[in-house]
């Protein structure tokens, strides 16, 4: 259960190893080294445009609830928790450590 | 690469006109001189700022431009690649870098890595100095080109070696498939050459003759299916011109694919998304259908899998309707390549029996 293992005051933002686009509502991602291409839906796109590495978890689910206008927070939460929890499985998200600046080759 | 979930976006791209694959020429500079490049070096044209560039880009992912190449000319002849490259990465394109890898450092090969391009391909005309160094007209060129390819590598990157089939070329494909075998890349062969952007026909001199590229195409390593598609249908769209594809030139001058010789705009004097929303020559283009071809493309046979180029047809015959005798050419190379023996490989398929 990835959401266990998260944090409210988590970070998480792209991986460099990620290339993405939204084109006419459609978000795709591509991993650089396996090839590998998926599709988000419109909760996912949203969560991938909001993980910059500047917004915590929390802020994030407060951000979509809003967005969705979901009666309720909570169920958002675990929703949100579980798509970062896979896409940082995936290596498609990864965690900004505490004061980390931004170091990688593109940021 | 999910072939299925690509394929899907490459329709829809084909069918709503988003420039999923831009070709941006940085530079039309370059420290080779390939007899059979589409560029007059001699005569480079003046090159965009790195801001101007950074907007193109910026103007391009929000035209739904996924898959970005930065070329040139020699792309690393501007200090200002990576910047470029790297903003690219940041918007999250997928970038292809072109380089002759001749200037790769083992400082600029780690910065390379470090922007995580999905490729960098680098043009190798043979496995050893003499025939490509004959090519790029420059003494040195293979040991530098080489030495980048290592370079890059060693660093990471994922780097992939191609060739157009050049007459020179094909005798060497074996051992250009055992160098890249060495080095641990993929090697492709582009069988189409096409003329100068500027309309110069120079390079179709060092088109291989049918009969070579149709053994070239049976090569092992090459054979496709065992059978051709069938042709297209008449209300078919004959090409990715004007839809899927464009180009930009270092001056910012706007192309609807990458050989197509008119400009259809210029994205330093007005907006990208105002040029691609449409014009004489867009709409012409985007219009156009198979049955609108004409001459010997007309109900032709092998225009399923002959490959046929509007750009070509236009450059090198005057007619965009028309056929372009390249791709005849290599409609015919291709059926040949069908009745040739398998023949096998010398290193990949060593060991194994020969069929035919």
């Amino acid at each position: 259960m990835a959401e266990l293992m998260i944090r409210g005051d988590q970070v998480p933002e792209r991986s460099p190893s990620m290339a993405w686009q939204t084109i006419h509502g459609e978000t795709v991602l591509l991993q650089i080294d396996g090839k590998k291409l998926m599709g988000l839906n419109e909760v996912g796109a949203c969560v991938w445009d909001l993980a910059d590495g500047t917004l915590s978890i929390g802020e994030i689910i407060h951000i979509v609830a809003a967005k969705f206008q979901t009666p309720s927070e909570e169920a958002v939460a675990v929703d949100v928790q579980t798509f970062v929890g896979e896409l940082i499985a995936l290596g498609a998200l990864v965690w900004r450590e505490a004061g980390e600046n931004q170091q990688s080759g593109i940021r | 690469m999910s072939a299925t979930m690509l394929d899907r976006l490459a329709d829809r791209a084909m069918k709503e006109c988003i420039p999923l694959s831009a070709l941006f020429e940085l530079t039309g500079r370059c420290n080779l001189d390939c007899c059979h490049c589409y560029l007059d070096i001699a005569h480079p044209p003046w090159e965009m700022t790195t801001e101007q560039a950074i907007g193109v880009v910026d103007q391009l992912v929000d035209a739904g431009t996924f898959f970005l190449t930065l070329t040139g000319g020699e792309l690393f002849l501007r200090k200002d690649a990576l910047v470029v490259a790297a903003h690219a990465r940041r918007r999250g394109l997928a970038l292809r870098l072109f380089t002759n890898a001749t200037r790769i450092t083992e400082e600029l090969a780690q910065e390379i890595a470090r922007i995580k391009p999905l490729a960098v391909e680098v043009s190798v005309y043979a496995s050893s100095s003499a025939v490509h160094n004959a090519v790029t007209k420059r003494p040195k060129a293979f040991r530098r080109t080489l030495r980048g390819i290592v370079l890059l590598k060693r660093a990471g990157v994922n780097v992939g070696i191609k060739s157009p089939l050049l007459a020179p070329v094909i005798g060497e494909m074996d051992r250009l498939f055992e160098l890249a075998d060495r080095l641990g890349t993929p090697m492709v062969f582009d069988p189409y050459v096409t003329p100068r952007h500027d309309g110069g026909l120079q390079p179709i001199n060092y088109r291989a003759q049918v009969a070579d590229m149709a053994v070239a195409l049976a090569h092992p390593r090459l054979r496709g299916s065992a059978k051709l598609p069938a042709p297209p249908r008449p209300d078919d769209i004959p090409c990715a011109v004007a839809r899927r594809t464009v180009r930009i030139s270092p001056t910012g001058d706007v192309f609807p694919c990458s050989t197509y010789p008119r400009s259809i705009g210029n994205v330093l004097k007005q907006p990208f998304s105002g040029i691609w929303a449409g014009g004489p020559v867009l709409d012409r283009l985007r219009n156009l259908r198979i049955k609108d071809l004409h001459g010997d493309c007309a109900g032709c046979s092998q225009g399923g899998y002959c490959g046929r180029c509007t750009a070509v047809a236009l450059i090198e015959h005057g007619d965009e309707l028309g056929p372009a005798r390249e791709s005849c050419r290599l409609a015919e190379a291709k059926e040949r390549a069908l009745e040739l023996p398998i023949v096998a490989s010398p290193r990949r398929e060593s060991g194994k029996e020969a069929h035919g």
